[in-house]
């Protein structure tokens, strides 16, 4: 986990957020994004649950991602490619 | 999916770093039993569909599309072991039978005896998982 501590995350194909999730507790901020939007309800209702601030979920593609020019420090890509 | 990395590379910083983690499906999976004391043994080996197997390579490609356009570069690369659990060998074959990675037939590699008598018994498919850890240049 010392590669996302104090860093500004993404997990790109995020699914049920899972991952993402599992980053929060050491990573400043955290987004997930997936094309899916029932994952992506199932990710929010998940993180409701376990009290993340820090993470955010988004519909998206990864071809076309919301987000400003190097915002952030580390790119997850597991099981997307 | 060369389009996904670039949008990777905009997105991150300068010395970023990008994890890909996926299936390797140069490596085979494997059935396995749990026996009483916890043990794994393997019974039998699950090749990977011809679908997804060109999908790997696909991925391989682009990855070596955006090193190669010097986007990224490779930090680290590796593969380890992951076992996906089941109660029973019926749910084990139900899970071949949903996913498109796997062919759908274990072959196996124990007696036809054994498996009946394993039936109930926990199975798992161990599976080989590859990752990489590229920087962002």
């Amino acid at each position: 986990m010392g590669l996302v501590r104090r860093k500004r995350v993404i997990d790109i194909g995020c699914g049920d957020g899972r991952m993402a999730l599992g980053c929060a507790p050491y990573a400043s901020e955290v987004v997930g994004v997936d094309p899916d939007p029932e994952a992506i309800r199932l990710a929010l209702r998940k993180a409701r649950q376990l009290g993340a601030p820090n993470v955010k979920f988004k519909v998206g593609v990864a071809q076309e991602l919301p987000f400003a020019d190097e915002h952030f420090d580390v790119v997850i890509l597991s099981w997307t490619l | 999916m060369v389009d996904a990395l670039k949008e990777a590379h905009r997105i991150l910083r300068p010395r970023g770093i990008l994890v890909d983690a996926r299936p390797d499906s140069r490596a085979l999976a494997y059935a396995e039993h749990q026996s009483a004391v916890g043990m794994y043994r393997r019974a039998g080996v699950i090749a990977t569909s011809r679908e997804e197997l060109a999908n790997d390579r696909t991925s391989d490609r682009a990855v070596a599309t955006a090193v190669g356009k010097r986007w990224f570069r490779s930090l680290r690369a590796g593969r380890f072991w992951h076992r996906v659990l089941f109660e029973d060998r019926a749910t084990l074959q139900g899970y071949l039978d949903d996913h498109a990675r796997f062919v759908h037939r274990v072959r196996w590699t124990v007696e036809v005896a054994k498996r009946r008598r394993w039936e109930r018994d926990p199975w798992a498919i161990r599976r080989a998982v590859r990752y990489e850890l590229l920087e962002r240049i």
